[in-house]
């Protein structure tokens, strides 16, 4: 019998190139975790040990640097997040809140090293939408922080001791 | 020592039986290039894949009006051209061959082949292409919190190493930013954005 939750992940891209049977397995390990608005999903640093897939409400991701907190994005009803840490278990970039009351679903690292270490067919799907996925990140993040730099270009240009504004001019024009 | 052997060596492809390495060897071509070489130029569609075996191959940027930036040298082991395979995006530089260089080409059909055969082999390839992108991501990531911070603090300098960093990263790895001078980078935005705002597929 299909999993209940199989209709829901096939519409997540990350789990659209799986079959039912791959689906299934990596379905049988997930869990549901209930958040309230505010509450902390996973802190910087902390160890990386599994992926979540938002099913309702929204979840903030931010950095703290220097003791202020830097929101890096806000993601909604179908996003994952933490999934880097399904492949290297590093420990986490930024933190995670729940920005409204939320229902996530949560795929343990060792769930997922279980199907990887026994080469099953279902986690190598996963990864492999993964590269593809992680190819268009690279790209998106580089795209940000040269927005980024577009966007503070007159601040930054009027800072800067005259022989290093033609860099930025250049860098910055907007045209 | 013969070419399934070597190919064992190699970090990729370390994890193979002797076996796999065979079958991945027929797969395989040899590419021989001469010093001052190209192996393919930035824009290209890119057809496949290559492992550096010998030689060094040097990763050259177009930074507008004819000037070129060397971002990185490539030597044994390392491999490159395969982003363009898994997301089908055009060469995002030229590859020159900097000395004589042997190195080992896999198509896209056969790329492609390999990784949809959901055989333990490509498994293993395929699990260490992952963790090479997780890297670059996490690279990435590092960039774009330090440019969060630099913009809050208006802390330009800090911004002209992150633009530069950008620059030179952008789609390569194991750049050498140590060579790179800042004051030296000269950069059309035009050119840039058209570059970064290339159609998804």
């Amino acid at each position: 019998m299909a999993h209940p939750l199989q209709a829901f992940f096939s519409t997540i891209k990350l789990f659209s190139t799986l079959n039912a049977d791959e689906l299934n397995e990596i379905l049988r390990g997930i869990q549901p975790v209930q958040l309230k608005a505010g509450d902390r999903l996973f802190g910087q640093g902390d160890p990386g040990d599994a992926a979540y897939v938002i099913q309702a409400g929204r979840v903030q991701i931010f950095t703290t640097a220097e003791g202020r907190e830097i929101e890096i994005a806000v993601l909604e009803a179908g996003a994952v997040l933490g999934e880097l840490a399904l492949l290297d278990g590093a420990p986490r970039s930024a933190s995670a809140r729940a920005a409204d009351d939320c229902s996530l679903f949560r795929l343990d690292k060792s769930e997922f090293d279980f199907l990887r270490r026994n080469l099953r067919p279902a986690a190598y799907q996963l990864i492999r939408a993964m590269t593809v996925t992680i190819c268009d990140r690279i790209r998106d993040t580089n795209l940000d922080v040269a927005a980024l730099m577009r966007e503070d270009a007159p601040a930054v240009e009027e800072a800067l001791p005259p022989t290093r504004s033609g860099f930025f001019k250049r860098l910055f024009r907007r045209d | 020592m013969s070419v399934s052997e070597q190919l064992r060596k190699l970090p990729l492809f370390r994890e193979l039986t002797p076996r796999e390495s065979e079958i991945l060897k027929q797969h395989l071509r040899s590419r021989y290039l001469e010093m001052g070489e190209d192996l393919f130029l930035e824009g290209d569609f890119g057809r496949s894949c290559f492992v550096v075996l010998s030689g060094c191959i040097g990763v050259y940027k177009d930074m507008g009006r004819g000037k070129q930036e060397r971002l990185a040298g490539l030597d044994g082991g390392a491999i490159v051209g395969h982003m363009a395979l898994i997301d089908n995006k055009p060469r995002s530089a030229t590859c020159t061959a900097e000395e004589k260089s042997v190195l080992l080409e896999l198509g896209r059909a056969e790329f492609d082949q390999l990784f949809s055969a959901r055989s333990p082999f490509a498994f293993k390839i395929l699990d260490k292409v992952a963790m090479d992108l997780v890297i670059r991501l996490r690279g990435a990531t590092e960039k774009l919190t330090e440019a969060k911070v630099d913009a809050d603090n208006a802390d330009t300098s800090n911004i002209a190493r992150t633009a530069a960093e950008l620059l030179a990263g952008y789609d390569t790895s194991d750049v050498d930013l140590d060579g790179i001078d800042l004051d030296q980078i000269t950069v059309e935005i035009p050119d840039m954005s058209k570059r970064m705002n290339a159609p998804r597929y």
